[in-house]
């Protein structure tokens, strides 16, 4: 947890540039590459599936929505049957300086079919911080701690924790923009005293369009 | 060659002998008489001269002739009378104070005295907007009386002033009617009327009133001596985007390294993958040419500029609004061909 809120804050005490205006609507639809392993190496699974996004900004408050869904297949077991994973996340930032924002929200990952791995639902709450590279990109990271994860298979979490990379680089008014991002979680499950960690970890590339 | 070398000498002789060219002959033998000295038969002659209908020309030469010859002659009574005759038609006629002697001009002094004439008349040309200016009228009065200025065109007059005069006086034409709007153009006679215990003389002047719109002023694309600035500059090239990029990349990277569960192996490539992306992207970043930035106090201190070059125009845009409805006079004394 200090490893979490030292990374946190040595991103927010990165440079003070304040951020080029940005657009106040923006979309995107994304191509994703997941990897989920739960318990140990041996029950990892592998697959590819897309992704949208809406993010709304407006003053110091954004909104950012993501709603994905990937067809995922076990590595090591051929005969673990493939299974789909959606995900719901919703988050909202306050900037509480140009380039760091607090963020809150929850995640929801639904599981088809049911009980093929984990359906989980957690709070989240972390920080964010944006910058501009050149008119034309920027880079941005993330941090959050998962507040009370639930799971389908019952249990409980210890540590639960999120890290996010962005970068996107477009057009010079913020119109479009080509976006590569990747997530990092990583859940501490244990049921009945018995660890059955989790580990999801995913790329998105896609593009996005600000109005 | 020969025509050139006389021409000059020819011209001398003509200017200065009156009586060559003099188409009244008894004139013409007055003044041969005079030049001759033989003044009892100048004064026949001239007085003849008078007696037939002659020129003004002719009438003023003869008087001043007569009076130049009666001073000769020691008969003041009679050459005040003829210099107060000559006064009459030619008030800014004076005997040349180098030629003649003092007693002929203490004569005529003393015809002057006894006779109200109004002299030098005098109007400039000028030009002038109407309703911001005028025309000057000088004269002078021989004698202390009330002078009365007036104006007179076609469907046109207007008394100037009236006002007691010693010495020289001096009246304005504002070149406008009763109603204030500029008079037309054309030709008119501006009167000036000396008016003293029954005597009265009255002196015209012609001018020529011509009008003209008057110009408007240019509006400004820039003020003078100032100059707008450059609203942004490229600034030096520097290696931020780079290293923000490692930054980002490395905190968010090393994170989840440090962070990954070893018992479920290794699965962090998805953010290695960006993390890379991340640096390269950085990378360009930095090499490529920066983008410009603004520079604020160039964008203040142009906004001024156009703020007050904006100001500027709007004034001349009521100015030359105001000049539209102007008419510009320009009065000239008429020339005159002779009396």
């Amino acid at each position: 947890m200090n490893r979490v809120l030292v990374v946190a804050a040595a991103m927010a005490l990165a440079t003070a540039t304040p951020l080029d205006a940005q657009r106040l609507v923006r979309v995107g639809v994304h191509s994703l590459g997941l990897t989920y392993t739960e318990v140990s190496d041996a029950a990892k699974s592998e697959g590819v599936g897309g992704a949208a996004t809406l993010q709304l900004r407006w003053r110091r408050f954004g909104l950012e929505g993501l709603v994905s869904k990937a067809r995922l297949k076990p590595v090591n077991d051929d005969e673990l049957q493939e299974y789909d994973i959606v995900q719901v996340d919703v988050r909202l930032n306050f900037w509480i300086a140009p380039i760091v924002g607090l963020e809150i929200g929850g995640e929801w990952w639904i599981i088809d079919p049911a009980f093929a791995a984990q359906e989980i639902g957690a709070g989240r709450i972390g920080i964010v911080s944006q910058y501009p590279l050149a008119r034309i990109s920027e880079i941005w990271a993330r941090a959050a701690y998962l507040v009370n994860p639930r799971f389908s298979g019952g249990g409980e979490a210890g540590l639960a924790i999120d890290l996010g990379l962005g970068i996107g680089v477009g057009t010079s008014n913020g119109r479009f923009r080509v976006i590569a991002e990747s997530n990092f979680q990583r859940i501490d499950r244990r049921v009945n005293s018995v660890e059955v960690p989790l580990q999801v970890t995913q790329a998105r590339l896609g593009v996005a369009v600000g109005f | 060659m020969m025509h050139r070398s006389y021409l000059p000498a020819l011209l001398s002789v003509i200017l200065a002998s009156p009586a060559l060219g003099q188409d009244n002959v008894t004139v013409r033998l007055a003044q041969q008489a005079y030049e001759e000295l033989d003044f009892p038969r100048a004064v026949t002659l001239a007085q003849q001269a008078l007696q037939q209908r002659l020129t003004w020309d002719d009438q003023v030469a003869m008087h001043e002739l007569l009076g130049l010859t009666y001073g000769a002659l020691d008969s003041t009574r009679q050459a005040v009378d003829h210099f107060r005759q000559l006064i009459f038609l030619d008030p800014d006629r004076e005997p040349d104070v180098d030629v003649v002697s003092p007693r002929i001009t203490s004569l005529y002094a003393s015809a002057l005295g006894q006779v109200l004439v109004v002299r030098r008349l005098r109007v400039d040309s000028t030009s002038f907007v109407a309703g911001q200016g005028g025309l000057t009228v000088q004269f002078q009065l021989s004698r202390p009386a009330r002078a009365i200025g007036r104006v007179v065109g076609a469907e046109y007059e207007m008394v100037l002033d009236s006002q007691l005069v010693a010495g020289t006086g001096r009246f304005e034409w504002r070149a406008t009617t009763d109603s204030g709007e500029p008079v037309p153009a054309g030709d008119y006679q501006v009167i000036v009327t000396a008016v003293e215990a029954g005597n009265e003389f009255s002196a015209p002047v012609e001018v020529t009133v011509s009008r003209a719109p008057v110009d408007t002023l240019e509006h400004l694309t820039s003020l003078p001596g100032y100059s707008e600035l450059p609203e942004s500059e490229i600034p030096p090239r520097d290696w931020k985007p780079l290293g923000v990029s490692v930054l980002y990349a490395g905190l968010v990277s090393g994170a989840a390294i440090a962070l990954e569960n070893s018992a479920l192996g290794e699965s962090e490539r998805e953010v290695l993958g960006v993390s890379v992306l991340a640096v390269v992207t950085g990378l360009v970043m930095s090499i490529k040419k920066p983008d410009p930035r603004p520079v604020p106090a160039n964008i203040r201190y142009n906004q001024l500029l156009r703020d007050n070059l904006a100001r500027r125009n709007a004034d001349i845009a009521q100015e030359n609004a105001l000049r539209r409805r102007q008419v510009r006079l320009t009065i000239a004394p008429a020339q005159v061909s002779g009396r």
